[in-house]
């Protein structure tokens, strides 16, 4: 994956992160996950599809919550991480890296401005939840 | 050191029944019926098509292959891992785990009643309709409501039978209203069964901050995603519906509000009035979840809160027992004005003529009671016949039982039990309660800042007075009290039973988390991996 | 002495909880509590008949249980979705230990194995029956759990509306319902929908057979765009054996303009039948949904019941009700508990696939024991029994010529009868025979002369004689 340090932060937990040629991949944040506990089945979104920013876009489901992923931008899903159907554990292993779900492109390039950088995004969580 | 219920003992163990088979067993052996010999020999294709017959190729049939005797071993054990309100106390908060009196299932299985047809004619059914008549009339009286229906079988049903009844006033009235506020301490029920009603649910905050919410606990926590933030407004903790708060939620849209009374705290709706004199001053109607009835019963009416609709639930306040999930029933009572909207079936009562009388019945005071289909204005119907009429008829037991003597000692003694253990708890967890000036009703709170300064989680506390003999109080609900543990002790246990499980609860903050994490440890099975079990679901 | 006796507390100790809280009585207790509202107090509690001791109540319904002799104890010649079957005396032995009734939704498994296992074979069983992937561990009764297969189906539709790429969204969507439904469930149906912007239209029967009219059915899915469903009873409410085969080629062959088919919704109020003909698995069915009272549960005048309901595994997600699951423990033995309870309200809210928490699961339990100890044989046994003992009374009944069969088609144990002499209609009839102590079976339609009749194994070929010859006394 390319440019694995950059790394664009919602409020909502989402990532993205470009990988190639426009194409950016969407996760969930390690904080995220760590707040779910074990994941046991990720919904994932549909490919093709364009979603506006804040859209629920896919569910993550452990034991005994579910959370809805959102979009973080305005995107196009250009495909999906399938092997989250067969190891969802991946989110909570790699949140960052194997455990994305899916790839996308940006509808508005200029978006990313709207996103937090990690250390933003990490002051945003020490504050909001400790 | 103190005896506790909970002991070792020898645990069987029991294999699934299927593999307990061998081929042409039976339990059960057919019965003669006096089929004569041109019958005898007939197969299924002798009487109805071939190509609808069911195929042991295409169709296995995978039943157990066992005797009477084995059958009755198997069950046995099985009923050996359950812990019941019969072997242990039972604190389970919200649910109203209280002595099921034994009478009560004797009667419900008397033969004639349990072998009755609902599809009979109301001349033959007098006294079974007597009884759905005269339980109504009482639960009016404790109520100060106007008329229960019993078609609902369950407290959701119950809920949703409400929902509908007020989507059906509204669109009577020609009112369009969507909206049905929802404090977020409510059950789970609340906001899902006005959704499926027809509504939009709206979630009030009921602007209660226990703490908040930096760790949330990986396992066991019921609720909380990553969305869900405590509000952390420490100073603005009260427990009950903010007026304030309430104002900001109540438009022209808002149908009602579904308030549970007492809260998921335990604590009374102390606001309660003024919500109801709110809304019904926006149009509004006011229902209230009665799954903690066992608060008040033979002492408060709800009438007098601003009540228009409310369902009970006969598996909680009435006694009737749980069944480990099932059956319950879940009556709706309704004040004058809704009455029209009530389900089909219902009972009326009329006086007796030459006609409608049947020889074997003879009522004292000449009354007819009749089954009736139509009603202009109701919603429909909503079950199969008349609801759990077996739990009706144990609920109504129950209530002749009390009598006008004993009926407010219950919950005058659920209430004084629940706050003699929050006072006994108060020397170690004082720490732990949201409340500590409070009383509470007919249960306590607690969170989990005690048991976690020892390391020890509110699943592992749970887990580990298990041991001791007790079953768990129920945890991580309400979602806004972090940890929470919630202990309805209910009227039928006594102060020693309280006692003990309050000393289990000091014994394990005392021994610390290096015991509870690996309890429990006298049970059948240890602590389960409920991560495998969802991610590759067996279900048969 | 003790206040009552469901109260484990003396006086005594009443004073003393008193004293230990800082409580003066029962007053103060309730004024620090609701403040000035109203606390119910002597003569008001006036309209509650006095306390009865157990003696007086156990002579109080028994006195109440003879008056009932006459409709309870006889033999029972009515079905319409509830059946008159034995119940061995093992499942009341079984279900009357407090280790089953008494505890509290298994949620705590560690405490609750023998539920959880029990439930886990049920489920077991009657996947097996239904021949469906996945048995859910009880609904409320049949009717209920049809509204909510009605809506499941909807929400996968609406689902599927939503991602797929066709268009026609603005069209309301409609339920099809076979006209052989029992009006019953259609009525609960229609109370669930009510509200939630969904049509229901009816496909015909064929008025001689009984059954779903095949034809009528392909020409409603031809015309209509947006139908999420076809419901169809097994057998049906007349007690008629549907052609599953044809109706299913046809819900599910159909190109209709949305991107899947319609869901296959077979609902049965006696799956008793499954032991002789193919059950709804067999014939693809989406979706199960139906009444398990059949299986070791009394009628209890018609609740609590056994609420079935069944799907195929790629539905599991949207399937409402709990489900019980298999998995280890920490020492690797095999353990059961609820899996997938995010579809649930407790965790969902509104967003939960149904609102449903109690269900029927002691119910279930029953029928658990009741299918064991019937075990394979047995099953089918008594569910053939049931086929020859009605096809016996049908028989004799036409052989007076006093009755003729209303639908020809092939049927299991419930067939419908028309009384030929015209003074008689449908329920005087069967008042007249509860005079001569038999249920003789069900009035179709008010004023009408049809009468739905269902046999079980509790009926003897002794019961079947008894029952023409008092219908000839009747008539002559």
């Amino acid at each position: 994956m390319a440019d694995n340090n950059k790394f664009y932060f919602a409020k909502s937990h989402e990532w993205i992160s470009p990988n190639s040629n426009n194409i950016y991949n969407l996760g969930i944040s390690d904080f995220a996950q760590s707040e779910l506990g074990d994941v046991v089945y990720v919904q994932l979104p549909e490919i093709g599809k364009q979603y506006k920013k804040d859209e629920k876009i896919g569910e993550i489901e452990s034991v005994k919550s579910v959370s809805e992923i959102y979009a973080p931008v305005d995107l196009t899903i250009k495909s999906v991480n399938s092997k989250l159907n067969e190891t969802p554990e991946l989110i909570n292993n790699e949140p960052l890296g194997d455990g994305f779900i899916a790839q996308i492109e940006l509808n508005n390039p200029s978006d990313l401005s709207l996103l937090m950088d990690k250390n933003s995004y990490e002051s945003f969580v020490k504050s909001n939840h400790e | 050191m103190k005896k506790f219920p909970g002991s070792k003992g020898l645990v069987f163990n029991e294999d699934l029944l299927i593999n307990q088979s061998s081929k042409g067993l039976s339990g059960v052996n057919m019965p003669s019926n006096n089929l004569s010999g041109v019958h005898i020999g007939k197969t299924a294709k002798d009487y109805i098509d071939a190509k609808f017959l069911r195929n042991e190729e295409n169709s296995p049939l995978l039943l157990p292959e066992v005797s009477e005797s084995t059958t009755v071993r198997h069950f046995t054990r099985l009923s050996s891992w359950n812990i019941c309100v019969d072997t242990a106390f039972y604190p389970l908060g919200s649910c109203t785990m209280k002595y099921n009196p034994k009478i009560n299932e004797t009667i419900a299985s008397l033969n004639n009643i349990k072998n009755l047809h609902p599809m009979l004619s109301a001349a033959y059914i007098q006294p079974v309709l007597k009884i759905i008549y005269e339980f109504n009339r009482l639960l009016c009286g404790l109520t100060g409501l106007n008329e229960f229906t019993f078609n609902p079988q369950a407290g959701a049903a119950g809920e949703f039978t409400g929902m509908k009844i007020i989507k059906k006033y509204f669109e009577v009235k020609n009112e369009k209203r969507n909206i049905v506020l929802i404090p977020d301490s409510s059950h789970g029920t609340n906001p899902a069964s006005s959704y499926i009603a027809g509504f939009t649910p709206v979630e009030i905050k009921t602007l209660f901050a226990d703490k908040p919410d930096g760790h949330s606990s990986r396992e066991g926590a019921q609720n909380s995603g990553k969305d869900n933030e405590f509000v952390s407004i420490q100073s603005k903790s009260k427990g009950y519906i903010d007026i304030t708060e309430l104002k900001k939620y109540i438009n022209e849209d808002v149908a009602a509000i579904m308030i549970t009374n007492p809260n998921t705290f335990g604590l009374f709706e102390k606001n309660i009035r003024e919500v109801a004199e709110l809304m019904h001053k926006n149009g509004s109607l006011v229902y209230m979840d009665g799954a903690n009835f066992n608060a008040f019963i033979g002492n408060c009416k709800v009438s007098d809160f601003g009540v228009d609709i409310l369902h009970l639930n006969l598996h909680k306040t009435f006694s009737t027992p749980h069944g480990g999930g099932g059956p319950g029933s879940g009556p709706v009572g309704v004040k004058d004005f809704l009455k029209e909207f009530l389900p089909v079936p219902y009972i009326s009562v009329c006086k007796q003529t030459p006609n409608n009388k049947q020889a074997a019945d003879d009522d004292e005071q000449g009354d007819y009671y009749e089954l009736k289909n139509e009603k202009e204005h109701s919603i429909g119907r909503i079950s199969s016949f008349y609801g759990n009429f077996a739990i009706i008829l144990r609920a109504y037991s129950y209530l002749l039982s009390l009598g006008k003597q004993n009926i407010s000692k219950i919950s005058e003694i659920a209430i004084l039990n629940a706050n003699y253990m929050k006072k006994r708890l108060k020397d170690t967890f004082i720490e732990s309660d949201p409340f500590p000036e409070e009383l509470c009703m007919h249960e306590c709170v607690l969170n989990d800042n005690v048991f976690q300064s020892e390391g020890i989680s509110t699943l592992d506390f749970a887990k580990s007075i298990i041991d001791y003999g007790f079953h768990p109080p129920t945890i991580y609900f309400p979602k806004n009290i972090h940890g929470a543990i919630m202990i309805e002790p209910t009227e039928t246990e006594s102060i020693k039973t309280m006692d003990s499980f309050i000393d289990a609860m000091k014994q394990i903050k005392k021994k610390g988390n290096k015991y509870s994490t690996k309890s429990p440890k006298n049970t059948k099975i240890r602590r389960l991996n409920e991560v495998l079990a969802n991610k590759n679901p067996i279900f048969k | 002495m003790n206040s009552f006796r469901y109260i484990p507390a003396s006086i005594e100790e009443i004073k003393k909880i008193y004293k230990f809280i800082g409580i003066k009585d029962k007053k103060e207790l309730f004024y620090k509590i609701i403040g000035d509202i109203h606390l119910i107090e002597g003569k008001e509690l006036d309209f509650m008949p006095d306390q009865m001791d157990e003696l007086s109540l156990y002579k109080y319904f028994s006195d109440i249980n003879d008056k009932l002799r006459s409709s309870g104890s006889i033999p029972v010649f009515a079905g319409a979705g509830i059946y008159d079957h034995y119940v061995p005396s093992a499942v009341d032995a079984i279900i009357s230990r407090a280790e089953f009734y008494t505890p509290y939704t298994p949620y705590q498994p560690e405490v609750s194995q023998g539920t959880l296992m029990a439930l886990f074979e049920f489920q077991s069983m009657l996947a097996s029956i239904l021949q469906m992937d996945t048995v859910n561990a009880s609904m409320y009764d049949g009717a209920e759990s049809l509204a909510e297969a009605v809506l499941m189906s909807l929400r996968i539709y609406r689902q599927n509306r939503q991602t797929g790429s066709d268009v026609g969204n603005s069209k309301k969507i409609k339920i099809l319902v076979s006209k052989s439904v029992n009006p019953i469930y259609i009525e609960v149906v229609k109370t669930f929908i009510k509200d939630l912007d969904i049509v229901i239209e009816f496909t015909d029967i064929d008025p001689k057979k009984g059954y779903t009219n095949a034809a009528h059915l392909k020409e409603k899915l031809q015309e209509n765009k947006n139908i999420c469903a076809f419901i169809v009873q097994q057998p049906n409410y007349f007690g008629i054996i549907e052609d599953l085969e044809i109706i299913e080629k046809i819900v599910h062959s159909e190109k209709s303009a949305s991107s899947s088919n319609p869901h296959l919704i077979v609902c049965s109020s006696e799956p008793f039948s499954f032991g002789v003909i193919a059950p709804p698995g067999f014939y693809n069915a989406d979706i199960f949904a139906g009444e398990g009272n059949s299986f070791g549960n009394y009628m209890n005048f018609g609740g609590p019941l056994l609420g079935l309901f069944a799907a195929k595994k790629e539905f599991i997600r949207q399937m409402p009700g709990r489900i019980t699951g298999k998995s280890k423990d920490d020492k690797n033995q095999d353990a059961y508990l609820f899996i997938l309870a995010t579809r649930e309200q407790h965790i969902r809210r509104q967003a939960a696939t149904s609102n449903i928490c109690t269900n029927n699961s002691l119910n279930a339990l029953r029928a658990a024991v009741y299918l064991s100890l019937c075990s394979k044989e047995g099953f089918k046994e008594i569910s053939l029994l049931n086929l020859k003992l009605s096809h016996i009374l049908c028989e004799k009944l036409i052989d007076t010529d006093l009755f003729s069969l209303k639908y020809t088609g092939n049927f299991y144990n419930e067939f419908v009868i028309e009384i030929n002499n015209k003074k008689m209609n449908a329920s005087e009839y069967i008042n007249e025979m509860m005079k001569k102590g038999i249920l003789a079976g069900i009035s179709l339609e008010d004023g009408g002369n049809a009468v739905l009749i269902a046999v079980t194994e509790k009926i003897s070929i002794k019961d079947i004689d008894n029952y023409v010859n008092r219908a000839v006394e009747l008539f002559s």
